[in-house]
């Protein structure tokens, strides 16, 4: 018949047994004068079953332990991706990085720096928030330092400042 | 195991934080269908092993991107299927030659059987005859109707589930579902019997 095929698709789902409502009655009514159908859902129908029959080879309990042993084996690196915060987390705390850097640099214009001057000498730790600056040392001329998250196991360095020439008060 | 929706919602958040157990636990929870699915789109069972380990391994390096609007199943057995897709075109550029070519070099009467080495003893030839038919005739299904096929019968998904899957309408679902088993029946009309004039064919 020549609307055979707007119901093609309605004979896999008839023959799935998923086909409901008005969908299915206009199915069945088109079956009672199709003979071509009747033999198109027969088809469907047993090339499900073989399909549902069919032997699939069986995997072992031990390859599956395998497997997973060799998917294990790419997991530490995934373990740390895992772990790593995105970007953005990053510079959510760069505001309070920068303001504990700021207030240490206004401490230290007024107090003057570390009287030990003569080699790598002082280290100051300033919290501000989860953020603290780390490892600043200070020479004659130049000052540096790192800014890093804190409450993490792994402590990201965010920010590592180089204060060249002069701009250490004296 | 991840029995539930909730369960399993949980184990996704573990293994995002890099719990190596829940991974473990996802990889037990959804290998078997994985694997069903792989095979019925390779029909090699070493293939399909392999390409299960692999779409594993990409789950979860991408499970971030795991948004959660299909289950995880659907989610991982379309990366099943993209990976055994590229593995089958892989295959054709390794061999040089079309699977279908492949098949026709099998002999004159198109139905010589290679017996494959996790036959099970006990199978008639005539069985295995068929299964071997089946194989070639999936080899031969058009790459979309093939991936329909093996999510349906091979992951055991829903219609819906299938359609969120691939990304397409449910009527495509089933439209490519019939076109596929008709595909089939041609190619395996030596072995099944299925005169609607000796059957009930009308519906209830």
């Amino acid at each position: 018949m020549s609307d055979c095929p707007k119901f093609e698709p309605l004979l896999a789902a008839q023959a799935d047994g998923v086909l409901v409502g008005s969908e299915r009655e206009m199915l069945a009514a088109h079956l009672e004068s199709c003979p071509s159908c009747r033999q198109r859902l027969a088809d469907q129908r047993a090339v499900g079953a073989l399909l549902r029959t069919q032997a699939v080879p069986q995997v072992s309990d031990q390859e599956w332990v395998t497997q997973w042993e060799r998917i294990a084996r790419s997991l530490p690196a995934l373990g740390a991706a895992a772990r790593q915060r995105p970007a953005v987390h990053r510079l959510y705390w760069l505001p309070a990085a920068g303001a504990a850097a700021v207030v240490i640099g206004v401490v230290w214009w007024f107090s003057g720096p570390p009287s030990s001057v003569d080699s790598a000498s002082a280290i100051v730790l300033a919290k501000a928030g989860e953020a603290r600056i780390e490892e600043l040392t200070v020479d004659d001329d130049s000052a540096t330092g790192m800014i890093v998250l804190t409450g993490s196991d792994y402590a990201p360095v965010i920010w590592i400042a180089d204060s060249p020439d002069k701009e250490v008060p004296s | 195991m991840a029995g539930n929706a909730d369960e399993e919602s949980q184990l996704i958040g573990r293994a995002r934080g890099g719990d190596r157990e829940a991974f473990r636990l996802l990889h037990e929870a959804h290998r078997e269908a994985a694997y069903r699915v792989a095979w019925r789109l390779l029909g090699n069972r070493e293939d399909a092993l392999d390409v299960v380990q692999d779409a594993f391994v990409r789950a979860f390096e991408n499970l971030s991107s795991f948004a959660g609007q299909s289950s995880f199943r659907s989610w991982l057995l379309r990366i099943v299927n993209n990976r055994a897709i590229d593995w089958r075109r892989a295959r054709r550029l390794r061999k040089g030659v079309s699977l279908s070519t492949a098949d026709e070099e099998q002999g004159p009467g198109g139905n010589r059987r290679v017996p494959a080495v996790d036959d099970p003893p006990d199978r008639s030839l005539q069985q295995q005859e068929l299964e071997e038919a089946l194989r070639r005739a999936m080899d031969r299904l058009p790459e979309e109707s093939r991936s329909v096929l093996a999510l349906y019968a091979g992951g055991q998904m829903s219609y819906r589930e299938i359609a969120d899957s691939l990304g397409i309408p449910i009527g495509t679902v089933m439209s490519r579902l019939y076109h596929a088993r008709r595909r089939l029946r041609e190619a395996l009309k030596p072995w099944l019997d299925t005169d609607a004039s000796r059957q009930d064919e009308t519906m209830p």
